[in-house]
């Protein structure tokens, strides 16, 4: 109602503050609002679409503005987690340097990122000469202790023998401690995410494991793409609970590098390789993440292979479902959960009262990988923000039955009619949902800047990437203090926009009389 | 202060030394103006220098200013070549892209027309808005559009889907002109995109032109002729000469509103301008002033009927000639059109273009205005130029940018500002550029081709940079090395072209060297 009534009452007067409607279009808005009473001609006659770019029903063979990204970039990610290692990509060179300048970006950090850069010679010919030179070269530069060789779609599709490749070079290079492990990546066959795990994954099939490696007591992590602030958070719940835990992959510091007086090439953080081998004797595996079945998942292999029980668990970004996290390594390591941790329980739960008529007027759209989504809206269902539009981009076929209840549950308390949980979705449709659901709160990457642009909608940027925006490296979602850190950006964001508006919208609503001028 | 990584053995690959030049055997000492940089890393590194080849003298600050001369074992150097526009090195993080992103590049900012990438996600995923190109119109051309192929698409061949796509789009949209990028494995599985393309011309009564750029087919320079390809099928399959007026071999000229009133040729094209941050229009508003008619800019805030008042120019003025060369030598010999290269970066670049375009023209009245209209803005920027040149005397940049003509434009201005380049690469530069390139530069600057982080590092650390200019993916390098920054990108959100321009790259390159924080690194 409230949104509605804003952009009805901007319409009615064009004719002051219009600049503050568009805020992507700067150029002429300061020279409006220092003279208000009068209305500049338009420079140019701006077509602006009225009818949504993707409506219902059109453009059915089209993704329009893609909400999801390509595997070799989830090997990418993860690969910085693990390490010395470092990633090339066997296909053509665009594909390593659109994903650099996506990650250099966001993580405001260097990102090397190899290609074979097969030519069309090497896609007639195959390309093993180009990847093995590849990786010599590689290792001439670097001197990385692991090498990971992400297939493309092209390589896929030429029906590279990227094993056999690696296995020759093995053969011919007897002496090279460097391991060398190949992962299945091609662009179509599934999203970022997919390709994170295939990477964890393939790291586990694919060096040698020494279940004897493993300390006593100690528990496996598989993370999903987390922010590196995130895997410090999770990291110091683990020490809090003196767990000696191997995190898979481990990308707080790789990717998020403190400033040193010696800048190494090769990042030197992550999980080394001895103790990765070692998650084979582990008590426990513990992951993170919901939407990997069993072919996918690293902890299903390291049960299915050398009998490591696990749980799997959403992100720890609600309340619930940090308590759940919480509890479980209270029960694996036999301590109470320190006073430090009940503490910060104590905040946020105080924090959540102290927001949730604010955030009771939130109608939020999440959209992006299927395990954010699920996690963020499970932590709005707790404070009162109704997700009325989650929106994977790839396929995701458990969302809907996951969240559905309890939304619903939600909205016929606050009295909304409509929301919507959809998966394989693209910006074009959830542009139109938005519009069509009344959202005002956007959680996601930078992505949904067109829809804030367009609609007025603030957004929320807690998801990888964030490219207009600094610090997507600390972005915090998870434990009591990254979610309290993440409902607090929410609420400020309603805030912040009622504030803005609250008066002008009373006075259009309210004010009858044409002579006077509202100015503020 | 910053020391180079401990870790590699070998900086310089073998395969790529031909790439990489240094200026000259002389060298001036006066040129280490921060050689105390590197005394701790001595020992350390001199005891390695025997495997680096290129080097064998890192071993004190003021011999690494010297460090590059090439030792007499190894293998010569042409003085007067540099190896360039060869594939990139496997394995060794080249910072160019592919065929597809060239050609994404310089047809996106055509305003109104649909851009539809054939191929799985990823490709339309990573090019989605990501460049600071800006519309005085529609804004169509900032969405990407995938056919978003699945592995069953990739079996059963993407025709149909891409057929049924460009159905929808006409029915929805009615766009004037729609591209189809064809991305790596659609040739592969052997879809004919052009077939699919040219049906859909048949069909719809618009134009729908197949862009053949899989990542495979070449470097970023490979992408930036198929554009041009693309833009020549724009103007029509047949050359039309531009005496001819041209209206009866095409009969798509009908959205031309300007047709038949511009029978004789006139005006200039602006190619290779993308009109980043509003450059385009900068450029524009200064031919206006000195009284000369821009027919069209290509490819910045075009539209389709610009696009086919394009044929009719005098003359056309290539600005990004590493993207544009291609196009506008086959708009001489296709259309009869011949071309100059121009710069608008930097007073001296921008004045002698905009003289130059008008001489060309042979417009004496014109001349005579750009003159006048340079000079008075030259004049005008003095007073800001002397406060930034004391700011900024003396320091050292690298520059590593996509083309070779920027890189020439890049040194020049930093000679307008007292500095010294120390470091030049490019991405896609040509033998001319580097050729150009070597005269300009000092002895003892490091010029290359297709550099990758680790020689930029290197080099960067060797030669004292204090800013480094150069794409977003460099960025957090330089960062990291204690160098300033500077966003010539084609991200940037400021204009640096024309002379507004050269006002925002002296402030841009003064905030980022004289800000406080490297007191503290």
């Amino acid at each position: 109602m409230y949104a509605r009534t804003n952009q009805d009452a901007s319409r009615k007067t064009p004719g002051h503050n219009a600049g503050s409607k568009t805020p992507g279009h700067n150029a002429g808005s300061s020279q409006v609002l220092a003279n208000p009473s009068q209305t500049p001609a338009p420079k140019t006659s701006k077509v602006s679409v009225k009818k949504p770019l993707k409506a219902a029903g059109a453009l059915v063979d089209l993704n329009v503005n893609p909400c999801k990204m390509c595997m070799p970039m989830g090997t990418c990610m993860a690969a910085y987690g693990v390490r010395g290692t470092l990633s090339i990509l066997h296909g053509s060179q665009g594909c390593a340097t659109y994903i650099r300048r996506h990650m250099a970006t966001h993580f405001n950090e260097p990102v090397d990122i190899a290609s074979s850069s097969l030519t069309e010679q090497g896609t007639v010919y195959g390309g093993e000469e180009n990847l093995r030179k590849g990786i010599d070269n590689l290792i001439r530069l670097y001197s990385p202790e692991l090498v990971c060789v992400s297939t493309t779609c092209l390589a896929e599709t030429i029906g590279e023998d990227t094993k056999g490749i690696l296995e020759r070079w093995r053969q011919d290079n007897p002496a090279s401690e460097v391991e060398v492990i190949a992962v299945s990546a091609p662009g179509y066959g599934g999203s970022e995410y997919e390709g994170f795990f295939r990477f964890s994954r393939a790291l586990l099939e694919q060096i040698e494991m020494r279940p004897h490696n493993a300390a006593p007591g100690q528990l496996n992590l598989i993370c999903g793409p987390l922010s590196p602030a995130d895997l410090r958070t999770l990291k110091q719940l683990l020490a809090a609970f003196a767990l000696d835990a191997v995190i898979l992959p481990d990308i707080s510091d790789n990717l998020d590098r403190p400033h040193l007086p010696t800048y190494e090439r090769l990042p030197q953080s992550g999980t080394p390789l001895n103790r990765i081998r070692g998650m084979a004797g582990s008590l426990l595996t513990i992951e993170l993440a919901l939407n990997v079945n069993d072919n996918l998942s690293p902890a299903a292999l390291l049960r299915e292979r050398y009998g490591v029980p696990y749980r799997r668990l959403a992100p720890p970004v609600s309340l619930r479902d940090m308590d759940t996290l919480v509890a479980i390594l209270a029960e694996f390591s036999g301590r109470r959960p320190p006073e430090q941790l009940q503490q910060q329980r104590g905040r946020y739960l105080d924090a959540m009262v102290d927001s949730h008529k604010y955030n009771a007027e939130g109608k939020a759209a999440i959209f992006g990988e299927a395990d954010f989504c699920y996690s963020t809206a499970r932590m709005c269902l707790e404070q009162g923000i109704v997700p009325v539009l989650v929106a994977a981009g790839s396929k995701a076929p458990g969302l809907r039955a996951a969240l559905e209840a309890e939304i619903a549950e939600l909205a016929e308390r606050f009295m909304l009619d409509s929301f919507t949980i959809i998966d394989e979705a693209d910006f074009g449709t959830i542009e139109r949902l938005c519009a069509e659901l009344g959202v005002n709160l956007l959680f996601g990457s930078s992505d949904g800047r067109r829809i804030e642009e367009s609609q007025g909608i603030p957004l929320v940027r807690c998801a990888f990437p964030i490219h207009d925006r600094i610090g997507g490296q600390r972005v915090t979602t998870i434990g009591y203090e990254g979610s309290l850190n993440l409902v607090d950006r929410a609420t400020n964001a309603l805030l912040e926009r009622k504030q803005s508006r609250f008066r002008r919208a009373i006075f259009d609503e309210f004010f009858t009389s044409p002579k006077r001028f509202y100015s503020e | 202060m910053r020391k180079a990584s401990q870790t590699y053995q070998q900086d310089i690959l073998v395969e790529r030394r031909s790439s990489i030049f240094t200026q000259g055997e002389e060298r001036d000492e006066g040129d280490c103006a921060r050689g105390d940089w590197p005394l701790s890393r001595g020992a350390n590194k001199g005891s390695r220098s025997a495997s680096k080849g290129l080097t064998s003298a890192s071993v004190s600050a003021r011999k690494s200013c010297r460090a590059h001369a090439m030792p007499a074992h190894q293998e010569p150097l042409s003085i007067n070549h540099i190896e360039c526009e060869k594939d990139s090195v496997s394995g060794a993080v080249s910072q160019r892209a592919c065929a597809f992103c060239g050609a994404r590049v310089v047809l996106n900012p055509i305003t109104d027309a649909f851009h539809i990438i054939h191929g799985p996600i990823g490709c339309a995923s990573y090019t989605w808005d990501i460049r600071g190109s800006l519309s005085s119109d529609s804004e169509l051309f900032r969405n990407s559009f995938s056919t978003d192929m699945s592995e069953t698409d990739i079996i059963f061949g993407g025709e149909g889907k891409l057929a049924r796509a460009i159905d929808q789009v006409v029915q929805a949209h009615r766009p004037p002109l729609i591209f189809v990028y064809a991305t790596c494995i659609i040739g592969i599985i052997g879809d004919d995109v052009v077939q699919v393309c040219q049906e859909a011309e048949n069909r719809h009564g618009i134009r729908v032109i197949a862009v053949q750029a899989p990542g495979f087919s070449g470097h970023k320079a490979m992408g930036y002729r198929l554009a041009g390809e693309a833009i020549m099928q724009v103007f029509g399959s047949q050359p039309r000469l531009r005496s001819s007026g041209g209206r009866q071999d095409n009969q798509r000229d009908q959205s031309d509103p300007q047709d038949g009133e511009r029978d004789q040729a006139s005006g200039i094209n602006i190619l290779g301008d993308f009109n980043l941050a509003g450059e385009m229009w900068i450029v524009k508003n200064y031919l206006k002033q000195v009284g000369i008619d821009v027919q069209c800019g290509i490819t910045g805030d075009s539209t389709y009927a610009e696009l086919l008042r394009a044929p009719k120019a005098r003359l056309n003025v290539v600005q990004c000639a590493g993207s544009m060369t291609s196009l506008a030598k086959k708009m001489r010999d296709n259309l009869d059109i011949p071309f100059i290269r121009v710069s608008f970066y930097g007073i001296k670049d921008t004045c002698d273009s905009l003289i130059n375009i008008a001489q060309a023209l042979g417009d004496e009245l014109a001349t005579e205005r750009a003159r006048r209209f340079c000079a008075e803005q030259s004049a005008a920027l003095q007073p800001l130029m002397r406060r930034y040149r004391q700011q900024l005397a003396g320091k050292r940049a690298a520059i590593y940018v996509g083309g070779g003509f920027k890189a020439i434009s890049l040194i020049r201005q930093f000679e307008e500002l007292g500095m010294t380049t120390v470091l030049v690469g490019t991405q896609t530069g040509r033998p001319e550029d580097y050729v150009q390139i070597r005269r300009m530069v000092k002895a003892g600057c490091v010029v290359l081709d297709d550099a990758n982080p680790a020689e930029l590092e290197r080099f960067m650390l060797d030669k004292g940079a204090d800013i480094l200019v150069g794409g977003v993916k460099e960025r957090p390098l330089a960062y990291k090395l204690g160098v300033a920054f500077c966003d010539h990108n084609h991200e940037r959100k400021q204009p640096l072209a024309g002379f507004v321009g050269v006002a925002n790259f002296a402030s841009e390159i003064n905030y980022s060297i004289n800000s406080p924080v490297w007191r503290y690194i």
